[in-house]
């Protein structure tokens, strides 16, 4: 279980923590991405699936935090409803930050895959893992889970083969 | 189809109307209509290129390299004339990309242009800007030119600056009235600012972009081009400085040494900022462009030229 220092910050279960790192895996399995992480709006990691990230994690999720309060911001101003934003890292490929939750996905991946691919999954895996975020499934803590581990496992693996093929 | 027409890429029409919207803003509108055909002609291979514009039937710019309609006698030459003409009222009034085919008595017509130009096929291409075509180019290749989506986009963001010039309402907006200072430091300092204004003014018109603004790496406010808006410029800068300078941060941590340039998108807009001489930002915001790879192009090309500006204020000791 992953405790909260703040009165804002989310606690999340190691069976949420598990759901999300089967979406995650998943994604990366699909796109063919190197790492990602996803970022509580805090700049907390949450979990973190695929490669060794090249620095401390607690600098890039703070990095990560950081544009995703600001472009958040800009977009509001835009009248837009979220930003997601892409950036070109050395020695190719590129570094694609997503909204999820109230959180960010940041994906790294290398020039043998496109971003749209790339965007195109990431789009899907938040929008899977946007009902564990928000606790649309349930809160473990008060026992009032729709859906069971096995089959949440199996449910999710299905829907993800039905989007991805 | 040639090997010339089997090798040419999308991203070239990209090439060719950077080259020809760069130099837009260098040389009088007469001579960059001229340089617009001719291009035109040399790029597609075609034997001749004319430029139509408003709703008049006659052409402002001919170009005709191998003197095809030259040769032409009275009579040829005034039958091309109408073809020209009905090709470009065509595209014109629909808004879409024609060729002879689409005309009445279209086998006829291609026929002729086949014997007396030897033209393969023959286009005509709107020009839009803000959503209506005001004029049209017409094309008559010698060579079968696989013509693709990109080709159509990418000539399509020629009627921006082809509107822009005509209408004379681009650059030069901020010296058209100008304040007189007295202080020597402070008409320096104007006269950079009109020409930095000048840049982001072309940028505008070039991109169709909502907005265009300069702002110093810090966050601070130095320019503005575009629509108004209801947010305060002055706090969007700040934030696109700060989202800058975590984007650059996260770069130089996956090993980016050369990063200058950043894109937000979003549903209803976009953003993309390039960084201007290390100490500025050149943020574009724009809704749904048809080719955001030459936006980022004619941005680059503005950071650039903002550049040399930004560096002359500074060792004039002006900021």
């Amino acid at each position: 279980m992953t405790r909260g220092h703040g009165p804002d910050r989310t606690v999340f279960y190691a069976r949420e923590i598990h759901q999300m790192n089967l979406v995650l895996g998943k994604f990366l399995q699909k796109s063919g991405a190197e790492t990602v992480l996803l970022v509580d709006v805090a700049g907390h990691l949450l979990t973190r699936q695929g490669a060794q990230s090249p620095a401390s994690e607690d600098t890039i999720t703070a990095l990560v935090a950081g544009n995703c309060a600001a472009s958040r911001a800009m977009a509001t101003m835009l009248g837009t409803q979220e930003f997601s934003s892409c950036i070109r890292r050395g020695g190719g490929g590129h570094l694609l930050l997503l909204p999820a939750g109230d959180g960010m996905l940041a994906v790294a991946f290398g020039d043998d895959t496109s971003v749209s691919l790339v965007r195109t999954y990431a789009l899907e895996a938040v929008r899977r893992l946007n009902p564990i975020l928000t606790r649309e499934l349930g809160d473990p803590a008060t026992g009032e889970e729709r859906i069971e581990k096995d089959r949440f496992e199996a449910e999710i693996d299905d829907a993800l083969t039905d989007v991805f093929g | 189809m040639s090997d010339w027409a089997d090798s040419a890429q999308p991203g070239d029409v990209y090439r060719l109307v950077f080259d020809l919207t760069a130099r837009a803003t260098d040389v009088p509108y007469e001579s960059f209509v001229t340089e617009l055909v001719e291009a035109m002609c040399a790029h597609y291979h075609a034997s001749a290129c004319r430029l139509h514009l408003g709703h008049s039937t006659k052409a402002v710019a001919t170009a005709d390299p191998g003197n095809a309609l030259g040769k032409l006698d009275r009579n040829e030459r005034a039958r091309f004339d109408t073809i020209d003409a009905m090709l470009a009222d065509a595209v014109r009034k629909d808004g879409v990309l024609r060729t002879a085919l689409d005309l009445d008595g279209g086998d006829e017509i291609c026929n002729y242009l086949r014997r007396v130009l030897g033209s393969e096929e023959s286009f005509a291409f709107p020009l839009i800007t803000r959503g209506q075509a005001f004029g049209a180019v017409t094309l008559y290749p010698t060579e079968a030119y696989p013509f693709t989506e990109a080709d159509v986009r990418g000539l399509q963001a020629i009627g921006n600056v082809l509107h822009a010039a005509r209408h004379q309402t681009g650059p030069g907006l901020i010296g058209s009235n100008p304040i007189h200072v007295t202080s020597e430091k402070l008409r320096a300092y104007q006269e950079h600012l009109e020409e930095i204004g000048r840049i982001l003014d072309e940028l505008i018109f070039l991109t169709a972009a909502r907005n265009v603004l300069l702002l110093d790496v810090n966050g601070d406010f130095i320019a503005k081009r575009g629509e108004e808006s209801d947010f305060s410029a002055s706090s969007f800068a700040t934030l696109v400085a700060s989202s800058f300078a975590a984007c650059r941060r996260l770069g130089g941590i996956y090993g980016a040494t050369d990063m200058r340039s950043t894109v937000h998108e979003g549903d209803e807009g976009n953003v993309f900022v390039m960084e201007v001489s290390d100490r500025a930002l050149l943020c574009v915001v724009y809704g749904d462009h048809e080719a955001p790879s030459l936006l980022a192009r004619w941005s680059a090309s503005a950071a650039n030229r903002l550049s040399d500006k930004y560096e002359s204020l500074l060792e004039a000791r002006l900021l």
